[in-house]
Formats: structure tokens, sequence, C-alpha cells
């Protein structure tokens, strides 16, 4: 109590008012998220202006610069702002508080918590010293900053890590249609940072889950997964549900982003994941039309594809001398009865350094995920690809390519010559191989040697249906028997002739036993 | 708004400005015409337009002042001297600022010495 009194007698004795111009602004039409002010000749695009309202102040955002008008963005309860009341320059741009703090928590994308666990950064601050200023716009590292990708983001799935690798500091999309598993891969990648980091001498990848529009049930869905797979500890979540105003959705990206490049900045690896920028899109679209915005093809404002562009430039691979991080984007995009002509998705496509395409016909046959190997291609990724999966994936994708030009033949299968139906056998037995249930990434070491057996001929004599409980069985004889000369290389990207043997004779003393019993 | 208010402010006082003798019959159907329009709600901020543009042109500038209690004749007078006759100032009552005055100049400049300010500063 005496230390209150005492900080009270401060504030009251050293308290300065000089009376002095100031500029001002006046709010003069409000509605639907959006004010109009005139006055502030002198603020800046997308600069924080504080509303005086008669419950205390209130932020908005400027965003439309006009000859004698402002067209600012409300953020908070619109409800609260009314015609006639006083607005002020802040001098800053939209930011918020960034820090280690941050990670396993649940956030808005203005930075304040929506998970109930009480403040992130208290004023004594913890190893980040109570958070960094990060501004939600920023300009994206320059040629000079920036470096190839060279190490891989395992995601735990089969056909991504093998055909469409993901480099660290790549921009891959995930599109496809609604209910189609686009998330579920998304999700998928973040549980496998965990397995991923340990052993295998990679940097633990933190990972950013951006909900834009999603149902709040499905955003506490995801949350419960990630806590319970602990992933929740190296996962932030920026949450805007369907609920939240068009504003918090559109800054959601910018938040998420802004939260990555702290930890690129601090030489560590993050992975923000964009669910998703078709809803981005629309919110984008509502503020600009409630602006006065022009709008152009399908309504969007003219500016739709630099939103994109410039948010997913961020993401990058630093070189050594800005110390070495990377921020690696998954946006996603939903499209509508698989039409990637449509213009969001032609944008961000040609933004991206490659895409991951879900189809809803693999989806209902089984495959799952149902990514579409023909359709989908990583740019870059390659060059980010492990020594070991690289051997093996380099046949995978020229067996699946021969599978589907011949997929058309597989009910006349017993007219077809010799040769036909070995390949044809042998693409139904990868497609098998390469199927998995959402919710179990694979460790690089199991994907590697899965894969190495269906392409080298030894699941051949094993009936279709039986495959994945051989395949299960082989990798837990692998980790129990053969840790130390096959699984830890492997994990580790190594492979040579000695490995290659090892595995081979390990994959043969397994059938043997299997035989044997 | 059919319209906007400056398309209104503009369309109003050049009209003024082109045919000064039949200002009257310009008022009138200036308000008949928005009536018309559908822009009648706006009629506030359009007058607020017209103001600052005649008070401009003039090479004035319009001041509106707000006072805590209300201020007796004399005082409203001797305030107003303060300024000169090119300027077009308003005065206003808010019991809401508890004491003091706060002018505004022009929408844009603003000197504010109300008690309500200092406490909001005291308190932040």
């Amino acid at each position: 109590m005496k230390e209150i009194i005492e900080k009270l007698k401060r504030d009251i004795v050293g308290f300065e008012d000089k009376a002095e111009f100031a500029d001002v602004g006046i709010v003069t039409e409000v509605g639907d998220g959006i004010a109009k002010i005139s006055g502030l000749k002198n603020a800046l695009s997308q600069e924080i202006l504080s509303v005086e309202a008669a419950s205390g102040v209130l932020q908005v955002v400027a965003f439309n610069l006009e000859e004698s008008s402002i067209g600012a963005v409300i953020l908070g309860e619109a409800g609260r702002v009314a015609v006639g009341y006083r607005v002020r320059k802040s001098g800053k741009v939209l930011s918020l508080k960034a820090g280690d703090e941050l990670l396993g928590r649940i956030i808005d994308p203005l930075g304040e918590p929506l998970d109930g666990k009480g403040v992130i950064f208290s004023a004594k601050g913890g190893s980040a010293g109570g958070g960094k200023d990060y501004p939600l716009e920023r300009k994206a590292p320059s040629v000079l900053e920036r470096e190839s990708v060279s190490a891989p983001v395992h995601t735990g799935i089969k056909s991504i890590d093998a055909m469409i690798p993901i480099g660290r500091g790549q921009r891959e999309l995930i599109i496809g249609d609604r209910q189609t598993g686009k998330t579920a891969i998304a999700l998928d990648a973040i549980l496998n940072q965990k397995q991923d980091a340990e052993g295998s001498g990679r940097k633990q990848v933190i990972c950013i889950y951006v909900a834009v529009g999603q149902k709040n049930s499905k955003i506490a869905k995801i949350v419960k997964m990630l806590e319970e797979n602990e992933a929740i500890k190296y996962t932030i979540v920026v949450s805007s549900s369907a609920s939240s105003p068009a504003s918090m959705q559109f800054l959601a990206p910018f938040a998420g982003c802004a939260i990555g490049e702290y930890f690129m900045d601090s030489g560590r690896d993050a992975l923000v994941i964009y669910d998703d920028l078709s809803k981005h899109a629309d919110s984008y679209r509502q503020l600009s039309l409630l602006l006065r915005r022009p709008p152009g093809r399908e309504a969007y404002p003219g500016d739709i594809f630099y939103l994109h562009a410039r948010l997913l430039e961020r993401a990058a691979k630093l070189s050594k001398e800005k110390g070495g991080g990377s921020l690696t984007a998954l946006p996603i995009i939903e499209t509508k009865l698989g039409d990637v002509s449509a213009y969001v998705p032609t944008n961000v496509i040609s933004i991206t350094d490659g895409q991951i395409y879900l189809e809803s016909s693999l989806f209902y046959q089984g495959v799952r995920p149902a990514i579409n190997a023909g359709l989908s291609v990583s740019r870059v990724g390659s060059a980010a690809q492990t020594k070991a999966m690289k051997k093996v994936a380099g046949k995978l994708r020229l067996e699946l390519a021969q599978f589907r030009e011949l997929q058309a033949f597989v009910q006349f299968a017993s007219d077809l010559d010799e040769n036909t139906r070995k390949q044809i056998k042998r693409g139904e037995l990868l497609t098998e191989v390469l199927k998995q249930a959402d919710g179990e990434p694979a460790a690089v070491a199991m994907e590697v040697a899965s894969i190495f057996a269906a392409i080298n001929g030894f699941l051949d004599d094993v009936p279709k249906k039986d495959i994945k409980i051989f395949e299960k069985e082989l990798l837990e004889f692998l980790f129990k028997m053969h840790q130390k000369e096959i699984v830890e290389p492997l994990s580790r990207g190594e492979w040579n002739e000695k490995i290659e043997e090892a595995l081979k004779s390990a994959i043969n003393s397994f059938k043997n036993m299997k035989k044997a019993n | 708004m059919k319209y906007s208010a400056e398309a209104y402010m503009k369309a109003f006082t050049e009209a003024l400005n082109e045919h000064p003798s039949k200002k009257d019959h310009i008022v009138k159907s200036f308000l008949q015409t928005l009536s018309r329009n559908g822009d009648w709600a706006s009629v506030g901020k359009v007058f607020n337009l017209i103001t600052k543009k005649i008070t401009h042109d003039s090479d004035g500038l319009v001041v509106s002042a707000e006072f805590a209690r209300p201020l007796s004749e004399k005082m409203i007078s001797e305030f107003k001297e303060k300024f000169s006759a090119k300027d077009h100032v308003e005065i206003f009552i808010k019991p809401e600022l508890i004491a003091g005055v706060r002018v505004l100049i022009d929408g844009e400049k603003e000197l504010d010495m109300t008690l309500s300010k200092k406490i909001n500063k005291l308190l932040s």
C-alpha cells in the first residue's frame, strides 16, 4: 500500500502539462468497422491512430490516405466509435511484441492472449527481456541478405518428403478443395518437427499456425491435438476465427509472419502456416469494398496480388552474416470444385516455390494424403533434400509417373503383357506404401527405409492388403534391432554403400524371420 | 449518399460565386436538391464543409471552442474579439470537459486546456 501511495505521489508531483497546439482528427463517418476521419494530414499509411472514445482510447489503423480524409480500420469493438470523437496520431505502425514467451500460447493478431494463461510478457521480462516490437508490415529481406535453401523441413509425410521436398526458407502452397486434408498436412508437419530434431543434428523448427476465418471449434480441436502430442511447446497459434472482425482476419497472417521473423532474426528456423489465404483474400476484399476502393476481378481490389506477394516474400533463408535463420511458409488455398485457375489460387501459385495439390477424387478413393503427384511440384526443395532421401526418391517419381500413364488400363490388367502388369503392380504397391493416416508423421529414417523396400522389390511378394502391417512390423524391427547402423545414419540423412547393404540384409532377415513364423 | 458532401459543397459555392444576386434562390434550391436526392442526413456535414470553404476563401479560420460551462454574453463577445472578423467562431458547451476550454482550429489543430484531459493524462 505504501509503495502505491509513493508511486502516486511521484506521479502527481512530477506531472507536467503544457498547453500547446496538437494535430487532431475528427471522426466524420463510422460503420461496418470502418471510420472516416477528417484532419491529420500528416498521418502515415498503416499508422496506428488513437480514437478518444467515451469509454476509453481505441486503436484504428490508417488505410486510405485521401485528399481530405483518412479511411481507417477499427481494431476492436467498432460500436464504441462515434462521429465527432477526437483522433490522434501515434507515430507508430502496427506492431506486436514477439519473444520466446509466445511459445505454447494462443494469441490474437495484436498479440493479446486468448488462452486464459495470463499476460505473456511481464514487466520484468523473460529470456527475451519482455519481448521485442515487430511491425506487422515489414520489408522482405533483400537479395544480399538471403541464400539458397539448404536444409529440409521434413513433414513426416512420405510422398511430400520424397517427391515434393520442402526446404527451410521455402514457400510451398498447399492447395485443394474443401475436406481434402490440407490442414492435416500442415499439422503433420508441425507434429513431425519434434522427432525430426531429435538425433538428426538439425535445428528444432519453431511452428506458427495462423488460423484465418476458421471455426472456433476447429481451432480448439487443433490446439487440443497439439497439446496431446506435446507439439504446443514449440508452437504458437495466431487465431482470428470466423467471428472475428474482417480487420483481425486481415492482420492475422502478417502477425504470424512478424512472429516468424523474430525467430528467423535470432538465427533459428521457423515454419509459418497460413490457414487459409482464400479467407484472408475475402477479408481484404471486404475491407477494401467498405473503404470504397475500386473493385477489380471477382470484386477483389487491384492490389490483392501485392498483398499476398509481400506477405510470402518475407519467407526467406538468411545468409550466415545475417544469422542463418529461416522462415518457411506453408500457405493454404481452398479451391472451388478443383478450379486452380481462379483468381486468388493462380496468384498464390505464381508467388510460391511450388504447390502440393490435393484432389477430392483421390481422397474418396482412399488415397490419403490425397496428393496428386503429377500436379504437385517443389521448385527449390530438392536442393535441401538429404542424401538418403534423394537416393531412394529419384526412382519413386519415375515409377509413379509410369504408373499414372498405365492406370487407365488397370481394369484390363489380365489382357496386358507381363512388363506392363508388373509396372501396374509396382505402382499400386507404391501408392499403398505412400498412404498415411493423419496425425501419424513418420520419422525420416523410417520414410527412407519404407520407400527403399518398396522401390527395390522387397514388398513385391506381399499382398496389397497386408502392406501396411508388413511395413509397420519392418520399421519396428529396424528401430529395435538396427538402431546404430541403419536408423541413426538415416536420421542424419547419410547414405553410402555400407548403409545400403545393411538395409538390404536387414530387410531380408526380417522377411526370413516372417516366413519362419 | 447519392453524392459526396464535397461534391455538394463545391456545387453550392460555385453556384453562389457565379450568381451572387440569386443567393436566396440558390440556398432554397440547394436544400430542396439535398432532400430530393435523399441526402438530407448529411446536411450537417455539407454545411460544415461550406462554412469551411467560405471562411478559407476569405482568408479566415474556422474556430470551434468548447467550454465546460455556459458563458455570459460578455464573455462570449470578449472571446470572439480575440479572433479576426474573417474567422468563423462557434462556441459549444460540453460539461464532460469538467473545467477549462478546448479550441479546435480548422478541424486539424487543437489547444486542449481542459481538466478532463489533465486527469486522463495523469491516470494513463
